[in-house]
């Protein structure tokens, strides 16, 4: 793991009406991280992740990918979009395109490189997550939820992103369309992808995780190597909230 | 005058659905230019041209036809100094009302894509017009086919009224076949007949659109 | 501006026609007029299998046109609009069964001399005993083609207290068939369009009768915009030369007109 910063967030606020969602959110991701953000619903997670990429306007704070300052009103944000893939918790793909096209969209549009070009990237990107040649021309509608995740993080991988986010990304599966989209982003993260994962998983965190941020209340109320942050965490909310969710079954290893 | 001598006026009356079908096809395809491009302004332009589509729009809903086809022909165009033949004013005139028809009927079918698919376009790093364009455009278009086969329908029931111009189409014709042979019942008949022909095909034509284009929604797909 | 927008060969409007035809158009230019007709009126106007206009007007212009030379263009038109299209240009010259009136007169149009003249009628089924007095007071449907001049007959005798209700149809064919199918007790009309239409239809003259006439003898004239006085000048020359020749009792006797 190098010492590059890849994503550098400082004091990040956001507030919807009279709700305050984000309060001053502060964290750095170096180059192959992989970093996941765990706490009750909710908490602002899902809007930190969206902050990140610009996709909601934060109130104040900056937030730099790289050289870049992303909260700079000069920024073309469009462009900054391409170094970031995020996969969405439900999926969102494009529902009149196949799959293989679905991943080919972003190429031809917004990289606009020629057709069999970002085809030919298309086709890796989707068998690195195990999709496989028969399901390419299918529809979304003709996918499962786990076909249809991993294709939407072939869609953003296609792209050659400096950091994926991924948003609670097997939330809205069951259980065994969970693992299959986990282990391709475990495979991932092995391969030095920089990830920011916001996940309710706690085995996978515990695998997958260089660090595990705990988010409460709009703030990041505790950080650290995943197994001190289960085991042994510092602050009776951090503790409780693992309580809570190990609960339901978890073996940890 | 019986039914041999009328017998010799079907081809005089069967070119007049050629005329029919010119002022609907006309019609409609100015009102699709039109509906598309309102229903993109009211759904993602700026307040002052929203405000002015919506007058249109009531304007050219709220109005009868006919009332619209003296409007433009008598007093609009000759106060621009447009010289335009009944044919051109009718296609025209059908056109503008269509416009305002298809362009709530693609709002509506924009209005029924998910925010998140913007969304997700967004986040590959497309410009609203790429995301517009290539995602929800795409989808709207065919979303809306059904009820464009419809708006096919009405325009072809309008394009009646448009004789009050001039323009020689089918009912008129048969209207002038029935009084010159002095047979009522038969032209109209085949009048009728020709107009339920025409909207068999065109509803035909659009459903097999429809089939080859939409979004499939299962596996059945 | 000014841009024309033509289409398939029909002929565009002008849009300025004041004073269109109110000078002699410079010499060697084609002079081209557009003459509107209601093709529901024969013998006078109509169209034949071909879509071509037929009927007594149309032959009268035909040989006024033949006789200067000018090009003529058929327009049939909607009868409750026939007007407005001559007022704006659309058509030049109105030649079809049309009654001369002070009323249309002061509605902007001037007419040529007479060239037809009838009479109105009113006519009922042959079995109808039936006086004209009932027949007005059977607060029963009596037929009309809308907009003619049978119409204002109607609204005449309504005015003047009797009791039936107007029955207002497309033709003059329409409001026959109205009467014959037992839908009116009677129909107004006039002899220009009677007479021809009985001797094509002989076995009608068992089925209606001619109750009564309606008012004092009635003429046909051409419409012209007022400002259009060469045009009209040119027109009666030629209806007088053409009504003081053999060919108009040919015209008549061939249009079953005598």
């Amino acid at each position: 793991m190098s010492d590059e910063i890849v994503l550098r967030v400082k004091d990040l606020c956001k507030r919807y009406g009279d709700k305050a969602v984000l309060r001053g959110v502060s964290f750095e991701v170096e180059r192959g991280e992989v970093k996941v953000i765990m706490g009750p619903s909710g908490t602002g997670k899902t809007t930190l992740l969206k902050c990140i990429d610009m996709l909601v306007k934060p109130d104040s704070g900056k937030i730099w990918l790289e050289d870049l300052e992303l909260t700079d009103p000069r920024t073309d944000v469009s462009e900054a979009r391409r170094k970031i893939g995020f996969v969405f918790q439900e999926f969102n793909l494009f529902h009149h395109l196949t799959a293989i096209k679905n991943v080919m969209i972003g190429l031809t549009k917004v990289k606009k490189l020629p057709k069999d070009e970002a085809r030919a990237i298309a086709e890796r990107s989707l068998l690195k997550v195990h999709i496989d040649r028969e399901l390419w021309d299918r529809y979304p509608a003709q996918l499962s939820g786990g076909q249809k995740q991993r294709v939407a993080i072939a869609r953003a991988l296609a792209m050659e992103p400096t950091i994926m986010l991924y948003d609670e990304p097997t939330s809205a599966l069951d259980p065994q369309l969970t693992r299959e989209v986990l282990e391709v982003i475990k495979e991932l993260a092995e391969d030095e992808m920089t990830s920011l994962i916001v996940t309710h998983e706690v085995n996978f965190a515990s695998e997958v995780a260089d660090e595990i941020m705990i988010m409460m209340d709009g703030r990041i109320v505790e950080r650290g190597d995943p197994r001190s942050i289960i085991y042994d965490p510092r602050r009776e909310e951090t503790r409780r909230f693992f309580n809570k969710i190990v609960k339901i079954g978890d073996e940890l290893r | 005058m019986n039914l041999m001598t009328f017998s010799k006026y079907l081809p005089y009356i069967f070119e007049g659905s050629l005329w029919s079908l010119g002022l609907v096809l006309g019609g409609l395809g100015i009102g699709f230019a039109i509906g598309v491009t309102f229903s993109l302004i009211q759904v993602y332009g700026n307040p002052l041209l929203k405000r002015l589509i919506s007058l249109y729009v009531w304007f050219f809903r709220g109005t009868p036809l006919i009332v619209q086809l003296f409007l433009f022909h008598w007093s609009i165009f000759p106060a621009l100094g447009i010289k335009s033949t009944a044919l051109t004013t009718s296609i025209t005139v059908l056109g503008l009302r269509s416009g305002a028809y298809q362009s709530q009927i693609f709002r509506g079918a924009i209005g029924s894509i998910e925010e998140t698919q913007m969304l997700a376009a967004r986040a590959l790093g497309m410009s609203n017009w790429d995301a517009i364009s290539s995602i929800i455009l795409p989808q709207a278009l065919r979303i809306a086919i059904p009820q464009i086969s419809n708006e096919y329908s009405i325009i072809l029931k309008d394009s009646a009224i448009c004789f009050i111009l001039g323009v020689m189409e089918l009912m008129t014709r048969a209207k002038y076949a029935a009084i010159a042979t002095g047979i009522a019942l038969i032209p109209y008949l085949i009048a009728g007949l020709i107009y339920l022909v025409l909207t068999y095909i065109g509803t035909m034509f659009f459903n097999l659109i429809y089939l080859k284009m939409r979004i499939p929604d299962s596996m059945e797909g | 501006m000014g841009w024309s927008l033509r289409n398939l060969g029909e002929t565009p409007k002008t849009t300025t026609p004041k004073g269109k035809f109110s000078q002699p158009p410079p010499p060697g230019k084609e002079i081209v007029i557009v003459l509107g007709f209601d093709a529901s009126y024969p013998p006078f106007t109509y169209i034949n299998e071909r879509g071509e206009a037929e009927g007594f007007d149309i032959d009268v212009m035909k040989w006024i046109a033949k006789k200067y030379g000018w090009r003529l263009v058929f327009k049939p038109w909607d009868w409750s609009t026939i007007v407005t299209a001559l007022e704006n240009g659309d058509i030049d010259v109105i030649a079809s069964g049309m009654t001369i009136t002070p009323e249309r007169a002061s509605r902007k149009i001037w007419f040529s001399i007479p060239y037809y003249s009838y009479i109105h009628e009113i006519v009922v089924r042959a079995d109808d005993n039936r006086s004209l007095e009932e027949i007005l007071n059977s607060d029963q449907p009596i037929a009309v083609q809308i907009g003619s001049t049978a119409e204002k007959w109607a609204d005449k005798l309504l005015k003047k207290g009797y009791r039936f209700r107007k029955l207002c149809l497309g033709s003059y064919v329409e409001a026959l068939e109205a009467l014959l199918d037992g839908r009116a007790v009677g129909y107004i009309t006039d002899s220009a369009f009677l007479n021809p239409h009985l001797s094509k239809n002989p076995e009608l003259k068992t089925k209606i009768k001619v109750l009564a006439t309606l008012g004092a003898p009635e003429s046909y004239g051409i419409a012209t915009r007022p400002e259009d006085v060469w045009l009209r000048e040119k027109i009666n020359e030629a209806l007088s030369e053409l009504m003081n020749s053999p060919e108009w009792n040919e015209l008549l006797r061939k249009w079953h007109l005598e």
